[in-house]
């Protein structure tokens, strides 16, 4: 079964098409050049489908870097190995 | 005259007025501005750059771009705007279409490094002297700037904008939406494009301030700053404001409540959604643009004042001619093709015939739309084949060429699906050898990322066994839009 790391690996391959080195806590809209406003509401969308979580307009707005989509995901019991 | 004219009168009338805000809040009175776009312009004689010579400038928002930008128009140039993110075969296509003397961009970029011609811009600036002010704009060069569009055969063509249609413009709007020295504008807009840049040029002239943006990101805290920096007048497509009004709509009606007016532009915007900004604002002016780079702001609606018209993209602007049909037969009440004449409308492309682009001095926009009895006209939709993402056009040929680079497609067409946000989004339909699953999609879409901008990037694949083509081999992309809204039951 895949771990929560490769499900969101997943998710940010197919919205924003990095490639695995660049699944890094610290990497956001700067160093992603596919990450948008508009890719957040993918984002987003894609996380609720599929770890039953559905984000806040406001936590959406605060996602700047992949640390943070895992952050918000926490206070649901979903967590991360890194 | 010289549109950086207008920046000279204002610099000189209001010199410690800030003009620029950069991202990083760094802030650029009209004086500071005057006197760095001098020194540029002195840099690139020094580089050889002379009057009339061509040179492109490919930066993000940012206050260094327009040092180059009015730096080349001080100096007689014509500029060739280009997207920061535009591919680099791109940008040596319309380095060698445009016939450019210098490509001048903020930084060393790897990838682009076997371009020739390229000029970065310098560290050392201010140690320049400043290029004599009887040497400023004393060139007669008609042209500008030179945008380039997706052409109706996959190559882009080079706009050709006069002074003179950029100073019709700027006319037109400050005329209609009032816009004076107190006004202070906060742009997301990509300012290498004809709205954001279009707005930047009345700014300069009437000597107001631009606070720039890169992108529209971090939106609770753009919203903040609309109150933070008393911004008058937030301009923005309807993807981004359809995106606003759906996750933050209470924070823009607090945010936003003093703001003079708002205008979106680049695609239209659905009546349901202007109603909710209408009801968001109260007490703002919302208006709507409709045009194309090759004529801009052709008409346009303060949709306050129209209630009754939130589908249309309202009546011809000041000065501009627009009809329906043909200019032997115009018609009102009926779907044709519209039409556009006037002194803002280009005169035509870089070095091709322009002729089939116009029908007796009427530019023929490829868009069809439908004009009322009192004048409203309401945009249907494109004849020629091209996707317009929330302002963003590109033709299907521009990603099915990058597609049959790959080893793996044997044939493939794209088509414009419907978009909740934002209008249309890519579709691709491929076929390939071999198996096909979710992998190979994800291949494919990477492998366009790597040579195409991203919004060119498709949004989905669909791999199926045959492209639909008709007996002379033209893509019935009626019927794969059709296989779209099926996959969708």
């Amino acid at each position: 079964m895949a771990s929560n790391d490769e499900k969101l690996l997943r998710i940010l391959e197919e919205v924003l098409l990095i490639d695995d080195d660049q699944y890094k806590d610290d990497y956001g809209p700067d160093e992603i050049e596919t990450w948008d406003s508009l890719a957040t509401v993918n984002i987003a969308a894609a996380v609720e489908k599929e770890f039953g979580y559905a984000m806040e307009p406001e936590q959406m707005a605060e996602l700047e870097c992949i640390g943070d989509i895992k952050e918000a995901l926490k206070p649901s019991g979903v967590t991360f190995d890194a | 005259m010289n549109i950086a004219r207008n920046f000279i009168n204002t610099a000189q009338r209001v010199p410690d007025k800030p003009f620029l805000i950069g991202s990083d809040d760094s802030e650029i009175t009209y004086r500071k501005m005057y006197s760095l776009a001098r020194k540029f312009a002195s840099m690139l004689r020094d580089e050889g750059v002379e009057p009339n010579d061509r040179v492109i400038i490919t930066f993000p928002n940012s206050v260094e771009y327009f040092i180059c930008y009015l730096g080349a128009l001080f100096n007689s140039c014509t500029a060739l705007l280009v997207d920061f993110r535009t591919r680099p075969q791109h940008l040596d296509y319309f380095r060698t279409n445009g016939e450019v003397k210098r490509w001048i961009t903020p930084k060393q970029r790897p990838e682009y490094q076997d371009i020739p011609g390229q000029l970065l811009f310098p560290e050392n600036l201010e140690s320049y002297s400043e290029l004599a002010e009887e040497e400023l704009c004393a060139t007669d060069n008609p042209i500008a700037l030179i945008m380039y569009t997706s052409g109706s055969t996959g190559v882009p063509k080079g706009v050709c904008l006069s002074h003179d249609n950029l100073q019709h413009t700027i006319k037109s709007i400050t005329s209609w939406a009032n816009i004076d020295e107190d006004d202070r504008e906060l742009t997301t807009l990509s300012l290498t494009h004809l709205f954001g840049l279009a707005h930047v040029h009345i700014y300069w002239t009437n000597g107001g301030t631009v606070y720039i943006k890169e992108k529209l990101q971090r939106i609770p805290k753009l919203l903040q700053q609309l109150t933070d920096w008393k911004i008058t007048s937030f301009p923005g497509t309807p993807g981004g404001f359809k995106m606003i009004l759906d996750q933050h709509q209470d924070q823009f009606r607090e945010h936003g409540k003093n703001l003079k007016y708002i205008i979106i532009n680049s695609a239209p915007m659905s009546p349901e959604y202007v109603q909710k900004m209408l009801d968001t604002l109260p007490n703002t002016k919302i208006y709507m643009y409709y045009g194309l780079t090759e004529a801009s702001r052709s008409s346009y609606i303060c949709y306050n004042d129209h209630r009754d018209k939130l589908a249309t993209v309202g009546r011809p602007s000041p000065g501009a001619s627009i009809i329906i049909g043909t200019p032997d037969k115009s018609i009102i009440n009926e779907t044709g093709e519209i039409l556009i004449n006037g002194p803002h409308v280009t005169e035509g492309y870089l070095g091709i015939d322009s002729s089939e682009y116009f029908d007796d001095g009427w530019l023929k926009t490829g868009d069809s739309g439908c004009m009322d009895d009192d004048g409203f006209i309401t945009w249907e939709g494109r004849i020629k084949e091209q996707i317009n993402i929330d302002g963003l056009k590109l033709t299907p040929m521009e990603v099915e060429e990058i597609l049959m680079e790959h080893e793996r497609v044997k044939d493939c067409a794209i088509v414009g699906a419907p978009d909740p946000l934002t209008g249309e989004s890519i579709a691709g339909f491929v076929v390939v050898e071999g198996e096909s699953d979710k992998k190979l999609e994800i291949e494919l879409r990477k492998f366009c990322k790597g040579k195409l901008e991203v919004y060119k990037i498709p949004k989905q694949i669909i791999f199926i066994d045959e492209i639909p083509r008709t007996d002379s081999g033209k893509t019935k992309r009626m019927q794969l839009k059709e296989k779209l809204s099926g996959e969708k039951k």
